[in-house]
């Protein structure tokens, strides 16, 4: 018995929603589209129960940290009050959930992301070392992108725009095409491998 | 002599000061570049990129009644990116009287989506005849297909309002009934593709200024029929609605940092030789 709970049910369960979302777009076959739109509806109220047991393992957490008295449990305080306040805000004081949401944690969350930006100031000053050819390469297409995304450098140079309008257009569109068709048959490929049982990592 | 030597020793100080202190002072400047045009701005001519221009003409030539839907999946954290471009094409498509459903496939977006309408002028929209915020769609790429398959399928929108009964949803039968779409996202857009694409007239995407390279190939297929490039794109957009907002007044602080950022390679590089040259 033990057996068939470990690895063929999942892997039934699998191949028979594969088949179900995959034939249903190539074949027009009576009730199959109603079918896959109702397991498509399963998904979703499933994701939104992984809200719920998102926010129950992440209570959970924080309450061992603070239990236990572990480093750093004081954030783990700042994360419950944070918690508190925003659900009574959004259930009693809309007003407050906005103040609380766009003056508190919008700002916050831009200064974490321009913290990066200084970051990659830095990884400019150190990374951009033309060492070889390659590097040469990188740099230069590099110095032409940046001048794209500042109108400074069009108005004193224009043909760093059309130089960065080059790149993007030839070189970087057939790489990039490149990539999504490589992603696509990499999707492919897992897609067969998973229906045939030959990865099995989803199963436990 | 005696002389020459105190000027070789004070260079060698000021590289070894340049090299230990490098992060300090490359934040340092960063810093003041950013706060410069705050007090005094530069007020540098924005020249205009093809593919803003194509959003904005083909929102120019929707009618008024035409529906829109847009869709808001991005974090705060990309506001300044993302969030000004969407403030400047929001309030074009108000002007242009479109009827506008809104949605989200990230959890972040019917609040964005609040804080956008709160910052604009709604030009006299009323909320379920002219636009609606349907709310959070869970599952990402499947919430799309579902959506895709049956845009009635949200019963209540955001505010807990039954859909059914406003005069915008009224008008909304099926996906092709969307003239154009409209997504905002800071991350791979293949699933928008896969799951928009050929489903409604026309797809603009909203997008950060790293993610435009990747998407080349969509906008040459026509499968993406434009995109506006982060907080550039915002600025050339409110420049072609003749409203300079937000993203103008921060373009001249792009300008500085990116010209420190270019200035900084060749610095880099100067170094590198120097040290080359020297033996360190």
């Amino acid at each position: 018995m033990s057996w068939i709970r470990r690895r063929e049910i999942p892997m039934l369960i699998f191949g028979i929603t594969f088949l179900i979302s995959f034939l249903q777009y190539y074949i027009d076959v009576p009730y199959l589209s109603e079918i896959n739109e109702e397991l498509s509806n399963w998904v979703l109220i499933m994701s939104t129960f992984a809200l719920g047991t998102g926010l129950i393992a992440l209570s959970l957490y924080h309450w061992r940290q603070i239990a236990q008295k572990r480093k750093g449990y004081p954030m783990s305080i700042v994360v419950f009050i944070a918690l508190i306040l925003m659900f009574l805000a959004c259930m009693y004081s809309p007003s407050t959930r906005d103040y609380l949401y766009g003056q508190i944690f919008t700002p916050l969350s831009i200064a974490v992301l321009c913290y990066t930006a200084f970051y990659n100031y830095t990884a400019i000053y150190r990374a951009f070392r033309i060492r070889n050819i390659d590097s040469a390469i990188f740099a230069f297409a590099s110095i032409f992108l940046i001048m794209l995304y500042a109108p400074i450098f069009e108005l004193i140079c224009p043909p760093t725009t059309t130089i960065a309008n080059w790149i993007i257009d030839v070189p970087n569109m057939g790489a990039s095409r490149g990539i999504i068709i490589g992603v696509a048959i990499g999707s492919i490929a897992i897609a067969v491998r998973v229906l045939l049982g030959y990865e099995k990592a989803y199963t436990g | 002599m005696r002389k020459h030597i105190r000027g070789e020793i004070m260079e060698a100080d000021i590289w070894k000061f340049l090299s230990k202190y490098d992060r300090q002072i490359i934040f340092s400047i960063v810093l003041i570049l950013s706060f410069i045009p705050a007090f005094r701005p530069l007020m540098l001519p924005l020249p205009q990129y093809e593919l803003t221009n194509k959003a904005f003409n083909y929102i120019e030539s929707l009618k008024p009644g035409d529906l829109v839907l847009v869709s808001f999946d991005f974090t705060p954290g990309v506001w300044v990116e993302l969030g000004t471009a969407m403030k400047a094409v929001m309030q074009h498509l108000f002007i242009k009287k479109l009827k506008i459903v809104i949605i989200a496939f990230d959890i972040n977006g019917p609040t964005l989506a609040e804080k956008v309408i709160n910052e604009i002028n709604l030009m006299g929209a009323e909320y379920g005849v002219d636009y609606v915020i349907l709310g959070y769609i869970p599952g990402m790429e499947t919430g799309m297909a579902s959506f895709v398959a049956n845009p009635r399928m949200i019963e209540r929108d955001y505010y807990g309002n039954p859909t059914a009964e406003m005069e915008i949803m009224k008008k909304v039968k099926s996906i092709s009934d969307f003239k154009l779409y409209i997504f905002a996202c800071y991350t791979w857009i293949d699933p928008w593709m896969r799951q928009f694409s050929g489903k409604v007239s026309k797809i603009i995407g909203i997008l950060s200024s790293d993610a435009i390279p990747q998407v080349m190939p969509y906008i040459s297929s026509g499968q993406l029929y434009t995109a506006v490039r982060g907080m550039r794109g915002a600025a050339e957009y409110e420049q072609l609605l003749g409203m300079p907002g937000e993203a103008t007044s921060y373009m001249d602080a792009v300008s500085l940092t990116l010209t420190f950022g270019v200035i900084l390679i060749f610095f880099a590089n100067s170094q590198y030789l120097r040290k080359k040259r020297e033996g360190i």
